[in-house]
Parts: C-alpha cells; sequence; structure tokens
C-alpha cells in the first residue's frame, strides 16, 4: 500500500496556481493596489522553485561535500542580502556585518545537528546541509529584519536615552544594551509565538510536507523539534550578532548613527 | 573650560550659528538665554559631541573636541537634557545601571547618597522605588541631576531644570548647584530672568 501523496501532474500545478485568481480579485476588488505585487511574487516563486527543484536535484546527486557547502555559503549570502535590503540600510556597509552574524551561527548549528543530532557518515551531506541550512537561514533573515530595522531606527529616532548614558560615561555597547535588548526581543517573539502554537494552530511546513511524502506523523514530528530547536538557536545567536557586528560599522568614533546606513 | 570658536551651523533650512563665539571660564556660572529655536540645546550637544559644527571648534578643558577626546571630554561634563531618558525601569535601576558603567565603576555612590540627593532636590522619599515613567519630566530632570552630581563632573550642562518646577523645588535646585563648589563649571539654559546672579550668554 502507498500511503504517500498521489503524484502531481502539470494540471494539477495549473489547478493550484488558478487559485491565485482569489487574492487578484479581492485586490482588484478592494483596489489594494497589489495586482502587480501579487503577479510578481507568484511568478518569482514559480520560477525560484523550479530552479530550487532543479539544482537540489543535482546537488543530491553529486552530493560534494565542497559543492554543497559553496551553496550554503550562497544560501547565506542571500540572506543576508535580503535581510540588509528589507531593513532599509545601505547594503554595502552592512551586508559583511550581516553576512558573518548569520553564517557563523548557521554553519556550527546545522554541523551540530547533522553530526550530534543526525549522527550523519558524511556530515555535509547535501539532503540534510542544503534544506536544513535554508530553514535556519529564513527564519534568522526574517530576525534579522525585524531587528535591524528596530535597533538603526531607535538609535536614530529615539537617540535622547542612548545619549544620555553616553554623557553618563558608557561606552557605545553599555550605551546601546536596552536598544540591544529591545530589538533582539521584538525579533524573538514571533518565533516564540510560533513555537507556542505549534501543534495546535499551525502544523509547519516541513512536517506536512514529510507527511504528505508518506513519512509516520511521529518521525515527522521529532524531525519537527530538531529543526525547531535548531532554528531558534540560529535566529537567536544570529540576531544578537548582526546587531553587535552591524553597530560596529553603523556608528562614528563620537557614537552617533551614521547618516549613511540609511541610504539604501 | 568650555569654548564655543568661530562656530557655523545649519541644521535643514535653519541657520543656527553663522562665526559665533563664547566662553565659559572654569568655576563660572552662565546662564543661557534666547528664544526658542536659536540653538541653546544644540550647544550642550557640540559640547558633548552629539552636534558637529559646519565649521569651527569647541574645546573643552583646554583640548578641541575631536573623535579622540570625546570619550574623555564626555566623562567631564555632566548633562541634564530638557528630555530626560532613563530607561523603562524603576529610578533605583536607572542610579544602578549608570554606576554599573565600567568608566564609574570607581566613584563611590551609594543608594544612600542617591536617596539623600533626591530628598534634597525636594522629591518625596518613595521616588527611589518608582518606575521612571510615573515621573514628571520635571522629576526626571532632576533625577537625572542627582545621577550627574553623583558622576562629580567638573562641567554642569543643564537644559532648563526648572522650567517645570515650583518655587520650592527650583529653590532645591538651585541650592545644590550652589553647594557643589567653586571649581566647578556651571552652564544652565533658562527661561525669563531668573538667576540674574550668573553671567548671561544671550542666543538671537
Amino acid at each position: 500500500m502507498n500511503a504517500s501523496a498521489p503524484e502531481l501532474g502539470w494540471l494539477s500545478l495549473l489547478a493550484a496556481i488558478a487559485l491565485i485568481a482569489v487574492p487578484l480579485g479581492a485586490s482588484s476588488r478592494l483596489r489594494l493596489g497589489l495586482g502587480r505585487s501579487i503577479a510578481v511574487a507568484t511568478a518569482r516563486m514559480v520560477v525560484q522553485l523550479a530552479l530550487a527543484g532543479l539544482y537540489l536535484r543535482y546537488l543530491f546527486a553529486w552530493n560534494l561535500p565542497w559543492l554543497n557547502l559553496g551553496w550554503l555559503l550562497l544560501m547565506i549570502t542571500a540572506a543576508a542580502l535580503s535581510a540588509c535590503r528589507n531593513s532599509e540600510l545601505a547594503w554595502r556597509t552592512m551586508l559583511g556585518p550581516t553576512f558573518v552574524a548569520t553564517a557563523v551561527p548557521a554553519l556550527l548549528v546545522v554541523t551540530y545537528v547533522n553530526a550530534v543530532v543526525l549522527r550523519l557518515d558524511q556530515v555535509f551531506e547535501a539532503r540534510y546541509l542544503v534544506v536544513i541550512g535554508g530553514m535556519l537561514l529564513g527564519n534568522t533573515m526574517s530576525g534579522n529584519i525585524i531587528a535591524l530595522t528596530h535597533f538603526f531606527h531607535s538609535a536614530k529616532a529615539d537617540a535622547g536615552g542612548y545619549h544620555f548614558r553616553l554623557a553618563c560615561g558608557a561606552t557605545r555597547t553599555e550605551a546601546l544594551r536596552p536598544l540591544y535588548r529591545e530589538a533582539t526581543r521584538r525579533a524573538m517573539r514571533p518565533f516564540l509565538a510560533t513555537m507556542m502554537t505549534l501543534g495546535i494552530v499551525s502544523l509547519p511546513g516541513m512536517m506536512t510536507g514529510q507527511m504528505l511524502a508518506g513519512a509516520s506523523p511521529v518521525d515527522a514530528i521529532k524531525y519537527q523539534m530538531v529543526i525547531m530547536f535548531a532554528i531558534f538557536t540560529v535566529l537567536t545567536t544570529g540576531v544578537v550578532l548582526s546587531l553587535r557586528l552591524g553597530s560596529a560599522v553603523g556608528f562614528d568614533r563620537r557614537g552617533r548613527v551614521r547618516g549613511s546606513i540609511f541610504e539604501a | 573650560m568650555i569654548e564655543w570658536r568661530d562656530i557655523s551651523l545649519q541644521l535643514g533650512e535653519t541657520r543656527l550659528f553663522a562665526g559665533w563665539s563664547a566662553r565659559v571660564s572654569k568655576g563660572e556660572r552662565v546662564r543661557i538665554r534666547g528664544r526658542s529655536g536659536a540653538g541653546k540645546s544644540t550647544l550642550f550637544q557640540m559640547a558633548l559631541g552629539f552636534v558637529e559644527p559646519d565649521a569651527g571648534t569647541v574645546r573643552v578643558a583646554g583640548r578641541p573636541l575631536t573623535d579622540d577626546t570625546v570619550g574623555e571630554i564626555r566623562r567631564q561634563i555632566a548633562w541634564v537634557p530638557q528630555t530626560v531618558e532613563l530607561g523603562d525601569g524603576t529610578v533605583r535601576q536607572a542610579f544602578h545601571d549608570v554606576v554599573a558603567f565600567r568608566a564609574n565603576q570607581a566613584l563611590d555612590a551609594s543608594e544612600a547618597q542617591m536617596r539623600a540627593l533626591l530628598e534634597r532636590l525636594a522629591l518625596p522619599s518613595k521616588t527611589f522605588e518608582q518606575p521612571v515613567s510615573q515621573l514628571s519630566g520635571g522629576e526626571r530632570q532632576r533625577v537625572a541631576f542627582a545621577i550627574a552630581v553623583l558622576l562629580r563632573r567638573e562641567i554642569y550642562l543643564l537644559d532648563e531644570p526648572v522650567a517645570a518646577l515650583d518655587p520650592h523645588a527650583t529653590a532645591a535646585v538651585r541650592r545644590v548647584l550652589d553647594d557643589l563648589g567653586p571649581e566647578t563649571t556651571v552652564a544652565v539654559i533658562l527661561h525669563g530672568d531668573d538667576w540674574d546672579d550668573y553671567r548671561e550668554i544671550a542666543l538671537t
């Protein structure tokens, strides 16, 4: 007996894409002005996923550790770049810090998961490195966008408390501590909320996918837990590092936010 | 002690200073007056290195303010801004936060000293345990002033410290300033004709 989902044909996919007509219709009816964005986002998603299907097939087939690792680094670059862009910060200045802040925890944790938790023979195996890495990166990127946006915005807009602490003898790091704290909290909260309601409100995509593909719910859930702990760890350390490294380039020697950091 | 020399500064559309100079000598008491928007607070911001003039130099304690000297200069100045932000904890936490800065660890500033100062500044004794968010603007300024006094700085820059205060509290602030000793330098931004025993620096 085959428990897995029916094979999807092209016609079935087209039938799924047809669903987009509903949000498109809503956008036009309610004059949301999002028609173009919906069309572009749909097209991009389809093309990107198609390409992903293609490259993953080759990555899985070749399974060369250095290539897998190189691919992961490419994904990290894209995640870091997107974090800079979406927090409306100058990527030329911020890409370096954001890249390091994302890469270090992501590589460490994915290695830990593969070597210690899953006990893979080959730690950099494509199936695990690229797929798990991607899940870690997506969430860290979202966290970085929230944290960096809030941090630099409030360092500029509500400089009062920050300047007062500097005047009271604080180093830049000491003076920024409350801002670090608030930005980190804000970045962690959505994921914490997800953890709180997991299994009640939402069944995460990875788990759903695994179960649709025929895995037993218990196995899918175990993997999901592993992933959630890994994501949470990378998200937290990634955000903390991004804020620290980002403020090393985002402030001048007098402790003022550089105006150039906002010139996206 | 503080010198603004040939300062020019334009913020947005407004030209605040054009070749403006003034100085405050060591031990002097000065009041700064001028219409609102004339740049009174900006003078303090320049002395602390938060605002950089387009032209001219700022010197504090004989040294020009540069990227290298700004840290040390800030540690010579006690600043009470017009709007004081002390975090979202209690006054006690705000006090401990400041005392815990590495640069302040050699200071001996105790809770008892802080409480005594708050009392001298005509604040009720419960103030120390109160959340900062429950304090009025004038109360926050006095808390900031108390912290500043405990940091034992040489220069005091107070931005309208008594604007929101009743005569009793105003007199209390004045008494604490008078007791700071002749070697401290004080510049106060004031409205009206208060404190006319202080030398006046007028901004137009």
